[in-house]
C-alpha cells in the first residue's frame, strides 16, 4: 500500500479536520475567547506550523525508517522521544475514537424522535432541556456501541489490507467533498437566520484585544495547530520514508497540507459559529458563548451543533434539519474512521518491527487495548464523566505531549542536524526551494515559540486556568462523586497526569532499551 | 481543469502565482461585501473573511501552480 504522498496528507488532515471541526475546533476559539483566534491561527500556521511539518517529512525522508529510529539517527539518546511520541499518539487515538463515538451516537439520535433537536426551544431553559436528553437518555450502551463500531472499523481495514487503499481513495473522492458540500450548505442557511452574522460570526471573526493580548489564547491556539497538523506523531515522516516521491514534494506538502486542513476547519468553524449565532448560543452583550457558563466547556460544542440543527429544523423542516445533522455526523465518523487507520498504520508498524509480532494477533490486541482505554471517555450517567475526561486527557495529551515532541523534532533539526544542513538537504530534493532564512525559523523562531507556550501550559495548569473543564459541573460533580479521594476534583485531574506521563515514560523507556527481535 | 488554468498562467512564469493570489483576494473581497449586505458585520470580520479566502485557496493553487511550473520546465 504506496498511496501518493498528497492523498496521504489529505486523509490524516481529514481524520484531524474531521474531529476538529465536531469539538476541537469550536472547543478552543471558544476557550481562546472568540475573535482574533482564527487570524492568531494563520499566523502561527506559517511560523510554527510549516516548520514543524518540514521537519518531520525531512526526518522521514532521511532516513528512510519508522520515527524513533529517524530521530535516533541524528542522536542515539532522541530516539526516546520517538518512542515517547508513539505513546502519546495511542492516548490521542483512544481520545480521537471516543469523539468518534460521540459522533456515531449522534447520527443515530439525529433520525430518532428523542433527539434533542425538536426539544430546543429557546437557548436557556432549551439548554437544561437538552441535558436532560444528552446525559441522560442515551445511557451507557449507546456510546459504547459507537465506540465497537468506530475500533471495530478500524480492525477490519486495518486487516484487509487490499481495503485500505480502496477506502482511502473513495475518502479523498466522495467523504471529504461531500462534508463540504455539507458544511458549506450549513453556512449558506444559517447566514440568512436572523443571528447568523451578527452576533454568530462577528464573535467568530471580529476583533477583541483582550484574546490577541492574552498568552493563554496564543497558547491554546498554539496546541490545537499541532494536533491539527499531526505533527509530533511521527506519522507524516513514517509516509515520507516509505514514498520517494515524497522528497520533490516536501516542501509543497508542508504548506498545502496545513492548508488544505485548514480549510475544512475554518469552513466547519464559519457553520458553527453562524449557527450558534442563529440559536442565540453567542450572546452578542458580554461577547461570548453561552454553553461555556451553563453547560461546563467539555460538552459546549455538541451542544452548539444540536442548538444549531434545531434551528435549522425550525426554520426549514425536519427534513432539512435532521437530514443534515445525521449527514454531518455520519461524514464525520466517515473521515475519522479512514484517518484513525493511518494514523495507527505507523504505530503499529513500528511496535511490529520491534517485536516481530505476527500482523494478525498483533493488531487484534492493540485495538482491544486501544477500545478498553477509550471507555472511560465514553461514560455518562447523571454527570458526564466521558467529557470532563475528555477534556483533561487533551490537556496532558496535546497540550503537552504533541508540544514536547514538536519542540524536540525543531531542536534536534535546528540545533544538532544544522538549521543550513537541512535547508540544503530539503532544497537538493525539493521542486520547490526553500530561501535560506528559514533556517533561521527552524533554528530560533519556532522552538523559541513553543518554549513560551509550555512555560504558558505550566503557568495556566499551576494557575487554575484549566478548571474550565469543570464549570457547571463542579457542584454536580461534588455530589455524583460519593466520598473519599475522588470527591477532589483535583486529584482526578493530577491522576489523570499520572496515567499519561507514567504509562508515556515507562513505555517509552523500554521500548527505547529494547532490542529489536532479529528475524529467524 | 486546473491544468487548463496553469497553461494558460504559464506565460507569466512564477508572477502567475500571484496572480493566483490576487484574484481570490478579489474573490474573498466580494464575498465579504455580499456577506455585508445581509447584515452587520464588524470591519475586522470583513479583513478576516478576505485574509481566509486569500491564504486558503488562493496560496494553495499558488504553490501547486509554482510545482506544476516546476514539474514542466
Amino acid at each position: 500500500m504506496q498511496p501518493r504522498s498528497i492523498g496521504i496528507v489529505l486523509v490524516v488532515f481529514g481524520l484531524l479536520a474531521g474531529a476538529s471541526i465536531l469539538w476541537n475546533w469550536p472547543f478552543k476559539v471558544v476557550v481562546a475567547g472568540g475573535g482574533p483566534a482564527s487570524l492568531m491561527y494563520f499566523t502561527l500556521l506559517l511560523v510554527v506550523g510549516v516548520p514543524a511539518v518540514l521537519v518531520e517529512l525531512a526526518f522521514g525522508s532521511r532516513s528512510g525508517s519508522d520515527f524513533p529510529q529517524s530521530l535516533g539517527t541524528i542522536r542515539p539518546r532522541l530516539e526516546f522521544f520517538g518512542w515517547f511520541a508513539v505513546v502519546n499518539a495511542f492516548w490521542l487515538l483512544v481520545w480521537l475514537c471516543s469523539i468518534l463515538s460521540w459522533s456515531a451516537c449522534f447520527a443515530y439520535y439525529s433520525l430518532t424522535s428523542y433527539y434533542p433537536l425538536s426539544n430546543w426551544l429557546y437557548p436557556l431553559s432549551g439548554s437544561f432541556y437538552f441535558a436532560n436528553y444528552f446525559f441522560n437518555y442515551g445511557s451507557l450502551l449507546m456510546p459504547l456501541a459507537g465506540l465497537a463500531i468506530v475500533w471495530g472499523s478500524v480492525l477490519l481495514i486495518l486487516l484487509k489490507t487490499s481495503w485500505g487503499s480502496k477506502i482511502r481513495a473513495l475518502a479523498i473522492k466522495v467523504v471529504f467533498p461531500a462534508l463540504a458540500i455539507v458544511l458549506f450548505t450549513i453556512l449558506v442557511l444559517a447566514v440568512f437566520l436572523p443571528g447568523g452574522l451578527n452576533p454568530g460570526l462577528n464573535f467568530y471573526l471580529g476583533f477583541n484585544p483582550s484574546v490577541f493580548l492574552n498568552g493563554s489564547s496564543w497558547r491554546t491556539m498554539t496546541t490545537l495547530l499541532l494536533f491539527n497538523l499531526g505533527a509530533g506523531l511521527g506519522v507524516l515522516g513514517f509516509y515520507a520514508g516509505r514514498i520517494p516521491e515524497s522528497r520533490s514534494r516536501m516542501v509543497s506538502s508542508s504548506i498545502l497540507a496545513p492548508l488544505l486542513g485548514i480549510g475544512l476547519i475554518f469552513l466547519g468553524g464559519l457553520a458553527f459559529f453562524t449557527m450558534s449565532g442563529a440559536s442565540g448560543l453567542v450572546d452578542s452583550l458580554s461577547s461570548s458563548f453561552l454553553p461555556m457558563g451553563l453547560l461546563g466547556f467539555p460538552a459546549a460544542p455538541f451542544v452548539g451543533w444540536s442548538a444549531g440543527f434545531a434551528v435549522i429544523e425550525r426554520s426549514m423542516g425536519p427534513l432539512i434539519g435532521k437530514g443534515l445533522a445525521f449527514l454531518f455526523y455520519t461524514l464525520i465518523v466517515a473521515a475519522g474512521v479512514v484517518g484513525l487507520t493511518l494514523i495507527m498504520e505507523p504505530i503499529t508498524e513500528t511496535l511490529k518491527t520491534k517485536f516481530r509480532l505476527g500482523k494478525k494477533r498483533f493488531l487484534v490486541v492493540f485495538v482491544a487495548l486501544g477500545f478498553l482505554s477509550s471507555v472511560p471517555f465514553t461514560l455518562t450517567s447523571s454527570f458526564p464523566l466521558g467529557f470532563y475526561l475528555m477534556s483533561v486527557a487533551n490537556w496532558w495529551v496535546e497540550g503537552f505531549g504533541l508540544t514536547l515532541v514538536v519542540l524536540v523534532e525543531l531542536v534536534a533539526a535546528g540545533w544538532i542536524w544544522g538549521a543550513d544542513n537541512i535547508v540544503g538537504y530539503v532544497n537538493s530534493g525539493s521542486r520547490i526551494k526553500l530561501p535560506k532564512w528559514f533556517g533561521w525559523i527552524i533554528k530560533f523562531v519556532a522552538p523559541g515559540a513553543l518554549i513560551l507556550v509550555l512555560a504558558v501550559g505550566v503557568y495556566d495548569t499551576l494557575s487554575g486556568y484549566v478548571l474550565y473543564s469543570w464549570g457547571f459541573f463542579l457542584p454536580l460533580a461534588l455530589s455524583w462523586l460519593t466520598s473519599g479521594w475522588f470527591t477532589n476534583l483535583n486529584n482526578v485531574f493530577l491522576l489523570l497526569l499520572l496515567v499519561w506521563l507514567v504509562s508515556n515514560l515507562t513505555v517509552a523507556l523500554v521500548l527505547t532499551r529494547k532490542k529489536p527481535v532479529e528475524k529467524g | 481543469m486546473l491544468e487548463k488554468i496553469f497553461m494558460g498562467l504559464e506565460k507569466y512564469g512564477s508572477l502567475g502565482a500571484w496572480i493566483l493570489v490576487c484574484f481570490f483576494m478579489v474573490i474573498g473581497s466580494l464575498v465579504a461585501a455580499s456577506l455585508r449586505t445581509l447584515g452587520y458585520l464588524q470591519p475586522f470580520t470583513i479583513i478576516s473573511i478576505v485574509v481566509a479566502v486569500t491564504l486558503i485557496p488562493g496560496v494553495i493553487l499558488a504553490v501547486l501552480y509554482l510545482d506544476y511550473l516546476e514539474e514542466t520546465h
